[in-house]
């Protein structure tokens, strides 16, 4: 050590470094969307999280005490489902998000970023047993590689995660909720995604190393800030040295691999100087085990056992040398070293929990995976799990390669995490197969959610892919589309198929989002769902009121009654207007005019064959009010004539166009001619299509009448009589034709 | 968040989200039901619609493959279907052929066409296909010698015939008589038979739901005046029904509800103890408590 390190800062594990979180006393329920609703406590019995309704007290649904008829209806999104009572006066609705959904910025980025790790698996996605050739072989400890720098990445993605919120003081849960399942993920990648990587021996060892020594240490945060200075803090003349509680804390620091900070506090105690003035060897061989401390091989297994034949000789000669210290603090050097020295007796007596024991047996006793599993029953002999930490049984579980197991904890913290482990795990071929190999049905009394054909991976992939989709936050269904794409699981057609129910569902709000639905649909071949969206679209643009944008995606959509509908309305609006309407779109649909404002690009973009059909009956009435406007009477009225006369015009619009055009422009006015040929064509047309019974007709002219104004009420106050009028006056101007 | 004040004047019995959660249609015992528009967190109201001669119970979506269609049931023992077009809602077909109350209505999986299922207290429940011609032939069948609460189609699945896909048309009822049970679609004799009667509940059963998740094992919740909430579970879409009680201790008071989320991985239970009961079963086949909303 070169610089002095005299305060319990320094002697302290670099805490951020670990990302360690730590509350004390608090349960880990969830309360993701506690900005959303209240959480106002904690379930007595099942420790779930509690929510309110409303935070505005005046709108809870019942006072306190009071009991009523609640009902919930769970929907299609996660963010509208409803609660509300079935009481006398209690008529509100109170729509409330399910909590549990994270539905944050940084979750988001943390989803995305998984996501796209898992993505970029390709192939690697896919677990194929390896079998006899060197190529395979090489493939797979490629596969092997690329899982495990995953695996990294991801543990990185959480942790960034983490760190994104966890000064947020409403957060606290969730922080506690994903340190736990870091926790999960650091043992996990220890074990199982370190050592088979194509990397040489010494970066693996190196990595290991590093990734147990972070695992142990971020799992619990001890030895903690307080525990230090209160050893190092003495109301007595005793040398802390001297004390137990200080060799039990370095030996602490030394099983867990804090190295620096297990010297940092020999350093601070000023041990050295007290041994150089009272007795040379001690200070020799403690300044020897801190020069073999300081230069712990972590990269090789080989220069391992080198070094630590150099520790046995040393605590050999300690313990064969006459020196002037006596008594507790000799044995606290000497048990120091029988520690690393890896003594089984001394590394058990000194960790205080299973993991820490199961880390030092790595550390000094034999470095190697394969003593594992009695690695971990020493060490839970002597130190049994603490059953009240999820993360420790699962760990112990990792350790004894049940990989199944771990997946329910996870899916209780967090389920993307959960999902992502399942699928990198089923990746590396490290779930167990519980499938019988003759009946390929389960053995044994395992989880029946999972199925021969659907597997973990699977399950849970899909669930976090509809979870996202039952959300009305839009960022992350790309990736919830692009789980269920990428999915090595499905055939292509159960695919298809969910995408097709899901992407329908899809909270649109811009170009770029319809863009991206109908690139969807255009991949995965979609063509019935690409009509289904240019129906919704058609449906909004109309309820915003753009008609011709409405009409054309209608069209698009092949809902060509919609469009023809859509038409006739606009027909109808025009005619009760008396002018055409003051749309510039769609006038120049119907003039075929492109301008400076609706470019000829746009224009031919918006308008379909369907649009062009369905339009001409109200170019034709454009025409007429053209006509109309001029002065052109005659013109005009053959205009009208020709709608008249249009076979699909339905009975109600040709009692409209009478009531509105024919009649008061020109049989009811004497001085306005009308050839013989038009009379008889007009009597044709009322004689073959006016129905006094029609219902539609009957409606329509009730609407005539209202709309009629006050001033000129020419009209009689009964279809019938309407049309014994007409008749009337068209045999009158036949009359005076022939006059 | 925000609430919807003065949705009735009277007790609101059903809320439904349309497809698209663009809409939402609630109905009470005012005899009415009302259409919301859903724009971010703002509900507007845009049409209520007036038919039924007594409370309405409940309301449900078609499909929207099949335009903007509801169906309401009512205590004045009809259904009606509503339909919008061009933003005018009307009537368009009535189904009258229960004696009593009709407490439930609800559209069947799309695959199946426009078909509806209503429970009355006649003791009956009926299937309706809504035909394009406008036509309907229902099937009426004797359920439950009481009266029928509460019914609810199972999500669509294919069973295995031999080799040969077949459609497995499913649907469950709750009843007075504290029973549950399960009803097959048999296309020989094109009706519906019985397929289970599940016992469990003491006393009426108020509420069936049927999980709308696709795996291969199905889940019914049913929620009772006993104060329980039973859950029914069967493998592969074939052989016997296993019962699990959500929680062992009875709840404080009656159960009215049972509701599953999209996914179906969260279940939601709801009652007169002024309290909503969030539940999701771990990986390892329990159900635990997903959080509590008042």
């Amino acid at each position: 050590m070169t610089e002095t390190l005299d305060n319990t800062q320094d002697l302290l594990m670099d805490v951020d470094k670990y990302n360690f979180w730590e509350v004390e006393g608090e349960d880990a329920a969830g309360e993701v969307n506690s900005k959303d609703m209240d959480m106002v406590g904690v379930d007595e019995k099942s420790g779930a999280p509690v929510f309110r309704l409303t935070d505005n007290n005046d709108e809870q649904p019942l006072n306190e005490n009071e009991n009523g008829n609640f009902k919930f209806k769970m929907n299609t999104i996660a963010t509208e489902n409803m609660a509300y009572l079935t009481e006398k006066d209690k008529y509100k609705l109170y729509p409330s998000k399910v909590p549990g959904y994270d539905n944050s910025r940084e979750y988001s980025s943390y989803v995305s970023k998984v996501f796209e790790l898992y993505n970029d698996l390709d192939e690697h996605r896919v677990y194929s047993a390896p079998t006899i050739g060197i190529i395979n072989k090489s493939y797979a400890r490629e596969h092997n590689y690329v899982l495990n720098v995953a695996f990294e990445s991801f543990v990185t993605e959480l942790n960034f995660f983490i760190e994104s919120i966890k000064n947020d003081p409403n957060l606290i849960n969730r922080v506690l909720q994903l340190e736990e399942s870091i926790t999960i993920l650091n043992c996990l990648k220890t074990i199982h995604f370190t050592f088979d990587s194509l990397q040489n021996e010494s970066d693996s060892r190196e990595q290991f190393v590093n990734s147990l020594i972070d695992w142990v240490n971020r799992s619990d945060g001890e030895p903690k800030e307080e525990y230090i200075e209160q050893i190092f803090t003495r109301n007595d003349n005793i040398e802390v040295f001297n004390t137990l509680q200080f060799w039990k804390l370095v030996n602490k620091l030394l099983l867990r691999g804090l190295f620096e900070q297990a010297l940092g506090c020999l350093e601070r105690s000023k041990i050295m100087d007290f041994l150089k003035s009272q007795c040379e060897v001690s200070a020799n061989i403690l300044g020897d085990a801190i020069a073999l401390l300081e230069q712990y091989p972590i990269d090789s297994s080989e220069t391992f056992r080198e070094w630590k034949f150099m520790v046995l000789g040393l605590q050999q000669t300690y313990s064969n040398s006459n020196t002037k210290i006596t008594g507790e603090l000799r044995d606290y050097i000497e048990d120091t070293l029988l520690l690393i020295g890896g003594n089984q007796s001394k590394l058990l007596q000194y960790s205080s929990t299973w993991y820490e024991a199961y880390a030092s047996f790595y550390l000094y006793y034999i470095p190697t995976l394969e003593l594992s599993h009695d690695y971990l029953e020493l060490a839970l002999s002597t130190h049994p799990l603490d059953l009240t930490k999820n993360w420790e049984q699962a760990c112990v579980n990792i350790i004894n390669n049940k990989i199944y197991s771990i997946l329910p904890v996870l899916e209780s913290l967090d389920l993307c995490t959960a999902a992502t482990t399942a699928a990198l795990c089923e990746a590396k071929g490290i779930l167990e197969n519980f499938l019988d190999d003759d009946t390929k049905t389960f053995k044994g009394n395992v989880d029946k959610l999972v199925t021969p054909v659907h597997g973990m991976a699977s399950y849970l992939l899909n669930q976090f892919a509809f979870e996202l989709c039952s959300q009305e936050e839009k960022t992350l269904w790309p990736v919830a589309i692009g789980l269920i794409s990428i999915s090595p699981f499905e055939s292509a057609s159960v695919k298809r198929t969910t995408i097709s129910e899901v992407l329908p569902r899809f909270p649109f709000s811009t170009n770029d989002d319809i863009e991206w639905m109908l690139a969807v649909c255009a991949k995965w071949r979609l063509p019935k769902i690409a009509k289904k969206i240019y129906k919704i679209l058609g449906s909004k643009l109309q309820a915003e009121g753009n008609v011709i944008e409405s009409m054309t995606n209608f069209s698009k959509a092949g809902e060509f009654d919609i469009v023809k509908n859509q038409s006739w309305l606009l027909f109808e609006e025009a005619v009760f207007k008396g002018e055409p309407l003051d749309d510039v779109v769609l006038n120049s649909v119907i003039t075929n005019n492109s301008n400076n404002i609706i470019p000829g690009e746009l224009l031919d973009s918006l308008v379909t064959n369907a649009m062009r059909q369905t339009l001409s009956p109200y170019a034709v009435l454009y025409e007429f009010f053209q006509a109309k406007f001029a002065g052109e009477w005659e013109k005009s009225l053959q205009l009208l004539l020709a709608l008249l006369e249009f076979e699909f015009l339905p009975k109600h619009y040709l009692l409209l166009l009478l009531t509105k055009f024919l009649f008061p422009l020109y049989l009811n006015v004497d001085n306005v001619k009308m050839d013989e040929s038009s009379i008889l064509r007009s009597i044709n047309c009322i004689n073959k299509k006016l129905d006094c019974e029609d219902d539609k007709s009957k409606k329509m002219y009730e609407v005539v009448l209202e709309k009629q104004p006050s001033k000129f009420k020419i009209l009689p106050a009964d279809l019938s009589q309407f049309s014994n009028m007409v008749r009337e006056r068209l045999s009158i101007k036949l009359c005076q034709e022939f006059m | 968040m925000v609430t919807i004040a003065n949705a009735h004047v009277d007790l609101i019995h059903d809320t439904v989200l349309d497809y698209y959660g663009k809409r939402l249609a609630t109905c009470s015992s005012d005899k009415t039901i009302k259409i919301f528009e859903i724009e971010g967190e703002s509900h507007k109201l845009v049409e209520t619609l007036v038919g039924h001669e007594g409370p309405v119970w409940r309301v449900d979506w078609a499909h929207p493959k099949f335009g903007t269609i509801l169906a309401s049931c009512s205590y004045d023992g009809k259904v009606l279907i509503w339909k919008e077009e061009n933003g005018k809602w009307q009537q368009i077909a009535v189904h009258a052929v229960h004696s009593a109350s009709v407490n439930s209505v609800q559209w069947a999986p799309h695959e199946y066409g426009a078909l509806l299922l209503a429970a009355s207290s006649d003791g009956k429940v009926s299937i309706v296909e809504f035909k394009e011609n406008g036509t309907t032939s229902p099937i009426l069948i004797d359920a439950h010698a009481i009266g029928v609460n509460s019914a609810c189609w199972a999500p669509a699945t294919v069973e295995d015939n031999n080799g040969n896909p077949k459609q497995l048309r499913r649907f469950v009822t709750g009843g007075a008589d504290n029973l549950v049970k399960i009803w097959k679609y048999d296309s020989e004799t094109q009706t519906y038979t019985i397929e289970d009667t599940l016992e469990g509940h003491s006393d009426w059963v108020r509420d069936v739901a049927w999980s709308p998740s696709i795996l291969m094992r199905s889940y019914i919740a049913s929620v009772s005046q006993d104060r329980t909430c039973i859950i029914w579970t069967q493998e592969n879409n074939k052989g016997p029904w296993k019962k699990t009680l959500l929680q062992q201790d009875k709840y404080p008071d009656v159960l009215w509800r049972a509701s599953w989320s999209l996914s179906g991985n969260i279940l939601a239970i709801s009652g007169g103890d002024n309290k909503v009961t969030l539940w999701k079963e771990n990986l390892a086949g329990t159900w635990e408590s997903a959080g509590e909303v008042q």
